[in-house]
C-alpha cells in the first residue's frame, strides 16, 4: 500500500505502460489494485524458502533462474529496488537494465552507488533520529518526483454500499494490528466511538479487519451500546478498498487498512504505539492525523519484545474522540503536545518531504533534511531554500562559529603553538574546538547529526581540525541556499565561510 | 589321457563348484577349435582369434604371468578375467599365495575346458562363469567379501579370451573399481544411540572406530534423553498415556535422524540395538538414497523385537547366525552378516593402578556383570575364594552377598577396566537366564570377553561355539565347558601366575590384531559398499555431479558449476565460499547462488527472532 505513491510518482515521471513491479506472490492481488501498474511479476518466496530449507540446492536455483529469464524477457529500462534485504540485493541487479537503483549485489555483500539509500543504510541503526518518511526515502532513492495525482493512487472498484444510506458521517475502525505491541486497547476504540456517537448521533461505525480480528469486533461490540456494521474477516482486499472509499475518516494503527485510506485520499487518524512510529510510515496523505504516546522507550527498537506496554495507556480516548468529532465536523484539528501524548499532523515541506508538526523531538530535522536533499541533489541550484526559524539560525550560529574555531585552531597548530599539542585525537579536539567557540558540546553533535565525515583521520591534530573544518564548510555550503535576508547579518555563512 | 584329464577336471569341478556341473554337460561353445600344439598339449582358437598358442601354451601363459604379476602390489586380491582352458589361470593361481578369482563371461568355454584344460590344478581358485554381467558381479561381491573386501583388488586379464566380451569385462571393472574408491574415500556417517543400556557404549564405540578409521562421524546422541524419559515414565498414572508420552519422545528422536542426516549429507546412518528408528524415517531414508545399517547386539532367540524391524534396515549385523539369518531372509532382509562385538582399545586397555586402585579393585578372582541365574549358580561355588563379584541385580543371593561390591551398584566402563586390569582372574560367565552353569548352546562371544583381552587381563570364560575361532584355547584365553572345572582352573592358574601372564598377553595380542571395533566397522563398510553400486553420497541431489546434471538447461549455472571445481556432496555454504574466492564481474549463476545464501540466512534470523 506504501508503494501506491510511489508508483504514483513513477507514474509522472515516464511513460505509465512502462511501471512494473515484482512482489511476493502472496501479494499479488495487492500490487494489481495499484493505479498506473502495467505488469505484477510475482516470486514465490515460500515455495523458495521450502526449497531452501529441503536443501534442494538444484531446484531453489532453478526457480530464481526462471523468474529472472521472465523479468528479462521484458527489457527493462530501470529496476529500483525499494526493499532493503540482501537478497533483494541480488534479485535486483540480476535483472539486466540500463540503471539499477538502491540495493545491488556484490561478490562480498551488497551495497548501493546511490547516495539516498546509502543515507538510508547508515540511519537504519538510529532509526528514531531519521528525518525521513520511508516513501520519501524511496522516493528519493528512485529519483522520483512527488506523486503525479491528488486523486487516489488506487484502482478501486464501486464503493460498498452502506446499508441504510447513512445520513451522516462514516468512521471505519479497524482495532487489531499484527503486532500487539501496536495494538491500541479494544475498550478505547469503543470509547471513542462512544464519545463521538453522543455528539454526532447521525455517525455510522464500520469494523474492519482480517479473519484473525473477529474476537476483537466482538469485544468491541460488548463495549459499545450502538450498531456498528461488522464487516472483519468478511471482506477482499478489493472489497475492503470499497468500504474506506466510502467512508468519511479511518481510525486504526499504523495498519495495512491506513495506508490503504491514504492511498485513497481518504482522511485517516492513526494512533501509533510500539515499534510504528510516525515519522517513518505516517498515512503519506497531508492532513492526516497521528497520536504518538509520550513514553521515553517510545518507539520500540525493530523486533522489541516489550513487557510492560506503558505506552498504550498514554494516549487518552477522550482527546482522540475530541479531535475525530472536530475533523467530523469539517473543522481543523491543530496538532498539540499534551503531557503523556502528542498529536502530530502530516504535512509536506519545501522539498516535498513528509514533515509532521507537532513540538521538537528531533534537533534539527528540517534543516537536516534539506541538507541531505542539497547533499545529494544532481542540481542543486534548484532546490528549493528554506524559511529561516530559530532552529535554522541556531545551526547557522553553531557552524559558522565552529569554522571560525577551527581555523584558528588550526592556525596555532601551524605556528606549532605548544598548547594544542596535547590534542591527539578526535574527542580531544573536537572539545577544544568548542571550547574556543564557547558551543560546549555542540559541534560533535553537529558532526553527529549530519554525518559529517570526520571519522576515520590521521591521529594526528593537525588533519583532525582541518578533516572537521572542511566537513563544516561543506555543511556551510549546502547550507548557503538559505535565503539571506532570512538572516541576521552576522550570522551569514557566506561570511564567515 | 584325454579321459583322465576329463575326470580329474571334473573331480575338481564336482569338489569345488558343485554350481557349475550343469553347463559342463552343455555342448562347447560355438566356433571354438581344439588343436594340439607343437609343445604336444592342447591349445585353442575361436575362429581367427588364438586363445592360446599354437607352439607352447603353458611356457605362454608362464611368461604372461610373470609379466603381469609384477603390477600386482603385495596383499592385493587378484581377479583374472578370461578361463580359456586354465593355462594363464594356472600359471597365476601358482604365483600367488592368496585365492584368486577367475571370470568368464562364456559358459561355453567350461565343457572345452573341462574336456581338455588345466581346471585340477587350480587349486583353490574360484571360477565366476556367467554370461549375465550382474549375477557374476554378484559372484565376485560374494568372493571378495569372503576374502578382505574390495578395497585391495587388481585385475588381470587374459587378452585373447577377454577380446570378444570387452564390454562386460569392462563393466566389471568399473563397478568394482568405483565401489572399492569409494572405500579409500572419507565417508559421512550417521552414528544414532539408543536412549540407555548395554548398546549405548557399543554405538559409542562404534562413532570411535569411524572416526579413527578416517570417516566424518556425526552423533546423534540419544542418551540426553534419558532423564526426560524417566521423568515421562512418572508423569502420568495411566499407561496409555504413558506410551503416547514414549511415543512422541520416539518419534522425536526418530525424526532427528532425518534432519541431522540431510543437514550433514551423511552417506550412511549406522544404528545398533536399540537405537530408535521409526519405519516412517526408514522409508524416508529410503527414498533420500540415504542408506541404513543396524547392528543387532543381542540374543535374537531373547530379544524378539527385531521381527518387527528387521525389514526396515538395508543392512543387518547380526552377532550370531545359526538360524537367525534364515530368519532374517524370511523378514525379506536382503543383507544380513554376522559381526562380532569387539573391544575399543582406547577404553579397554592396560593400565598401571597404584596401591589403592589395587586394593580397592583386585582380588584373586572377580566376576564383572549382572546377577544371572547361571551366575548366581556357578558363582556359589566360588566363596571359598578371594572372590570380587561387582555389577547389580544381585539381591537375595545368599552367600554371595559377602562377596558383592558396592552393594550391587552400577560399575562404569571406567571402573570395570581397573577392575580387569587389577583382579588375578577375571571370570567370564555368558549370562543366562535358563540355564545352570554353563550354556550347551551359547554361541556368540559377549564384549567382555574381547574387552578382557583387550585389558590384557586373564580371563577363564565358559565355553561358545564361536570362540575356537576367535580365540587359540589355553594359549590366547583359557575355557571351561563345565561348572565343575572352574575351581580346578582357578587353583591352578592361581598357582601359576607366569601362565597368567603368557596367556593374557597372547590374548591381548590377538585382541589388537583381529577383534577391534575398527576391523569390525571397517569390515561393516566393505560389507555394505560393495551393495552399493555408487557411493550413497553421489545419488545425494546435492552432489557435484547432480547438481551438473541439473543445470544442464542454463549455461550460466551449467559452466559455473564446472568452474568451481567443487567435489562430492555440497552445501550452499561450499558453493558460496569458493564464489567469494573468485573475482571478476558478477556472473548471473553467481548471483543465483548468493541471491541463494542471503534468503537462508534472513529465513535462519527469522526463525530465530
Amino acid at each position: 500500500m506504501q508503494t501506491a505513491p510511489l508508483v504514483s510518482a513513477a507514474v509522472g515521471k515516464s511513460d505509465p505502460e512502462q511501471v512494473h513491479l515484482l512482489v511476493d506472490s502472496s501479494l499479488e492481488s495487492t500490487a494489481h489494485m495499484i493505479e498506473g501498474v502495467a505488469e505484477v511479476h510475482t516470486i514465490d518466496r515460500g515455495h523458495f524458502a521450502r526449497e531452501l530449507a529441503a536443501n534442494r540446492l538444484s531446484s531453489a536455483a532453478l526457480l530464481i533462474k526462471n523468474l529472472i529469464d521472465r523479468l528479462n524477457s521484458v527489457a527493462f529500462d530501470i529496476v529500483t529496488n525499494i526493499t532493503h534485504t540482501a537478497e533483494s540485493a541480488y534479485l535486483s541487479s540480476l535483472v539486466q537494465a540500463k540503471e539499477h537503483q538502491g540495493l545491488i549485489g556484490s561478490r562480498h555483500g551488497n551495497y548501493s552507488t546511490e547516495a539516498w539509500s546509502r543515507l538510508f543504510r547508515a540511519t537504519l541503526p538510529r532509526r528514531s533520529e531519521g528525518v525521513f518518511h520511508l516513501i520519501d526515502l524511496h522516493r528519493k532513492i528512485a529519483g522520483l518526483g512527488t506523486p503525479s495525482s491528488e486523486d487516489s493512487w488506487l484502482k478501486t472498484k464501486d464503493s460498498f454500499v452502506f446499508p441504510d444510506q447513512p445520513a451522516g458521517p462514516i468512521l471505519t475502525i479497524q482495532p487489531g494490528a499484527n503486532n500487539p505491541l501496536r495494538m491500541w486497547p479494544v475498550a478505547h476504540f469503543a470509547s471513542v466511538v462512544s464519545v463521538i456517537k453522543k455528539q454526532i448521533p447521525t455517525l455510522t461505525v464500520a469494523l474492519v479487519g482480517s479473519k484473525s480480528e473477529k474476537p476483537l469486533a466482538a469485544e468491541f461490540l460488548q463495549y459499545y451500546s450502538h450498531q456498528a456494521i461488522d464487516l472483519v474477516g468478511k471482506t477482499t482486499l478489493e472489497e475492503l478498498a470499497g468500504v474506506i472509499a466510502g467512508s468519511t475518516l479511518v481510525l486504526s494503527g499504523d495498519t495495512g487498512t491506513i495506508h490503504l485510506a491514504a492511498a485513497l485520499q481518504i482522511q485517516t487518524a492513526g494512533i501509533y504505539l510500539g515499534m510504528a512510529r510516525a515519522y517513518d510510515t505516517a498515512p503519506y496523505r497531508s492532513g492526516s492525523l497521528v497520536f504518538e504516546p509520550g513514553q521515553q522507550c517510545y518507539p520500540c527498537p525493530e523486533d522489541h519484545r516489550c513487557g510492560h506496554v506503558s505506552c498504550h495507556k498514554d494516549i487518552p480516548p477522550e482527546a482522540v474522540a475530541s479531535a475525530l468529532v472536530a475533523l467530523l465536523n469539517g473543522g481543523e484539528v491543530e496538532p498539540f503536545q499534551a503531557k503523556t501524548f502528542q498529536l502530530r499532523k502530516v504535512g509536506f515541506d519545501s522539498n516535498h518531504c513528509l514533515e509532521l508538526s507537532s513540538w521538537d523531538d528531533i534537533p534539527f530535522r528540517e534543516i537536516k533534511r534539506h541538507y541531505w536533499v542539497q547533499e545529494f541533489s544532481p542540481n542543486p541550484a534548484k532546490s528549493s531554500p528554506l524559511p529561516a526559524s530559530p532552529e535554522t539560525l541556531s545551526v547557522l550560529a553553531i557552524t559558522a562559529n565552529a569554522i571560525t574555531a577551527a581555523r584558528q585552531l588550526e592556525a596555532e597548530l601551524v605556528r606549532g603553538n605548544s598548547a594544542a599539542d596535547p590534542r591527539k585525537n578526535l574527542k580531544l579536539a573536537m572539545t577544544e574546538m568548542e571550547k574556543q567557540a564557547n558551543l560546549p558540546g555542540k559541534i560533535g553533535l553537529l558532526c553527529h547529526l549530519f554525518q559529517l565525515e570526520v571519522v576515520n583521520v590521521p591521529n594526528d591534530p593537525l588533519q583532525i581540525i582541518k578533516t572537521i573544518r572542511v566537513a563544516l564548510e561543506n555543511l556551510a555550503r549546502r547550507l548557503e541556499t538559505f535565503p539571506d535576508r532570512h538572516i541576521a547579518p552576522e550570522l551569514s555563512l557566506r561570511r564567515a565561510v | 589321457m584325454e579321459n583322465s584329464v576329463r575326470s580329474a577336471n571334473l573331480d575338481w569341478i564336482k569338489a569345488t563348484h558343485p554350481d557349475l556341473l550343469p553347463i559342463v554337460e552343455h555342448k562347447y561353445g560355438d566356433g571354438y577349435s581344439i588343436t594340439i600344439s607343437r609343445s604336444g598339449v592342447p591349445t585353442l582358437a575361436l575362429g581367427e582369434i588364438q586363445i592360446h598358442s599354437a607352439y607352447d601354451p603353458i611356457i605362454e601363459a608362464d611368461r604372461l604371468a610373470v609379466k603381469a604379476l609384477e603390477s600386482v602390489p603385495v596383499g592385493n586380491l587378484v581377479v583374472l578375467f578370461g578361463l580359456g582352458m586354465g593355462y594363464f589361470a594356472e600359471a597365476v593361481a601358482k604365483r600367488q599365495s592368496s585365492q584368486i578369482a577367475v571370470v568368464e563371461a562364456d559358459p561355453g568355454i567350461l565343457p572345452v575346458a573341462v574336456e581338455h584344460g588345466r581346471l585340477a590344478s587350480l587349486g583353490d581358485a574360484r571360477l565366476i562363469i556367467d554370461s549375465n554381467r550382474d549375477v557374476a558381479l554378484e559372484k565376485l561381491r560374494n568372493f571378495a567379501n569372503s576374502v578382505g573386501g574390495w578395497s585391495k583388488i587388481t585385475f588381470l586379464h587374459h587378452a585373447p579370451s577377454v577380446k570378444r566380451f570387452s564390454l562386460y569385462y569392462a563393466e566389471i571393472e568399473s563397478c568394482v573399481k568405483a565401489q572399492a574408491t569409494q572405500l579409500t574415500e572419507s565417508l559421512a556417517i550417521l552414528v544414532v544411540t539408543p536412549l540407555y543400556g548395554g548398546s549405548l557404549p557399543i554405538a559409542k564405540y562404534c562413532a570411535n572406530a569411524f572416526s579413527r578409521l578416517g570417516h566424518r562421524v556425526e552423533m546423534l546422541d540419544n542418551s540426553i534423553y534419558d532423564p526426560a524419559s524417566r521423568q515421562l515414565e512418572n508423569i502420568s498414572a495411566d499407561r496409555k498415556h504413558r506410551k503416547a508420552l514414549m511415543d512422541g519422545l520416539f518419534n522425536l528422536m526418530s525424526d532427528s535422524i532425518i534432519a541431522k542426516a540431510l543437514d550433514k549429507s551423511v552417506d550412511l546412518v549406522w544404528l545398533v540395538a536399540q537405537s530408535p528408528m521409526t519405519p516412517h524415517v526408514a522409508s524416508e531414508l529410503r527414498k533420500l538414497h540415504i542408506p541404513t545399517a543396524f547392528w543387532f547386539v543381542e540374543d535374537w532367540q531373547y530379544r524378539e523385537y527385531w521381527k518387527d524391524f528387521a525389514g526396515q534396515y538395508d543392512y543387518f549385523f547380526t552377532i550370531q547366525d545359526s538360524g537367525f539369518h534364515e530368519a532374517l531372509a524370511r523378514k525379506g532382509v536382503k543383507h544380513f552378516k554376522k559381526l562380532d562385538l569387539a573391544a575399543d582399545p582406547d577404553v579397554h586397555k592396560p593400565l598401571k593402578l597404584n596401591a589403592e586402585q589395587l586394593a580397592e579393585f583386585g582380588s584373586d578372582v572377580s566376576h564383572v556383570g549382572a546377577g544371572f541365574r547361571n551366575r548366581r549358580q556357578v558363582f556359589s561355588g566360588l566363596t571359598a575364594y578371594d572372590f570380587k563379584l561387582w555389577g547389580n541385580d544381585w539381591e537375595d543371593s545368599g552367600l554371595l552377598r559377602r562377596h558383592l561390591q558396592r552393594d550391587g551398584a552400577r560399575i562404569s566402563t571406567e571402573e570395570s577396566v581397573r577392575i580387569f586390569n587389577a583382579s588375578k582372574i577375571n571370570i567370564n560367565l555368558h549370562s543366562s537366564q535358563f540355564h545352570d552353569g554353563v550354556n550347551p548352546d551359547g554361541d556368540y562371544l559377549n564384549p567382555r570377553t574381547f574387552e578382557l583381552a583387550a585389558a590384557r587381563a586373564f580371563q577363564i570364560v565358559d565355553h561358545r561355539s564361536d570362540l575356537p575361532a576367535r580365540f587359540k584355547r589355553d594359549e590366547e584365553i583359557v575355557v571351561f565347558d563345565d561348572a565343575r572345572e572352574l575351581a580346578p582352573l582357578i587353583e591352578h592358574y592361581l598357582a601359576h601366575p607366569d601362565e597368567r601372564i603368557r596367556i593374557a598377553e597372547a590374548g591381548y595380542k590377538r585382541v589388537l590384531a583381529d577383534h577391534t571395533y575398527d576391523k569390525r566397522m571397517s569390515e561393516a563398510l566393505n560389507y555394505i559398499f560393495a551393495y552399493e553400486p555408487v557411493r550413497a553420497s553421489t545419488r545425494h541431489p546435492n552432489h557435484i555431479d547432480n547438481l551438473i546434471k541439473d543445470a544442464s538447461g542454463d549455461d550460466d549455472l551449467l559452466s559455473l558449476l564446472n568452474e568451481l571445481k567443487l567435489e562430492g556432496v555440497v552445501t550452499l555454504d561450499d558453493i558460496v565460499e569458493r564464489i567469494r574466492m573468485r573475482g571478476g564481474p558478477l556472473g548471473k549463476a553467481e548471483q543465483i547462488y548468493l541471491l541463494m545464501y542471503e534468503f537462508r540466512r534472513w529465513m535462519a534470523e527469522k526463525e530465530a527472532a
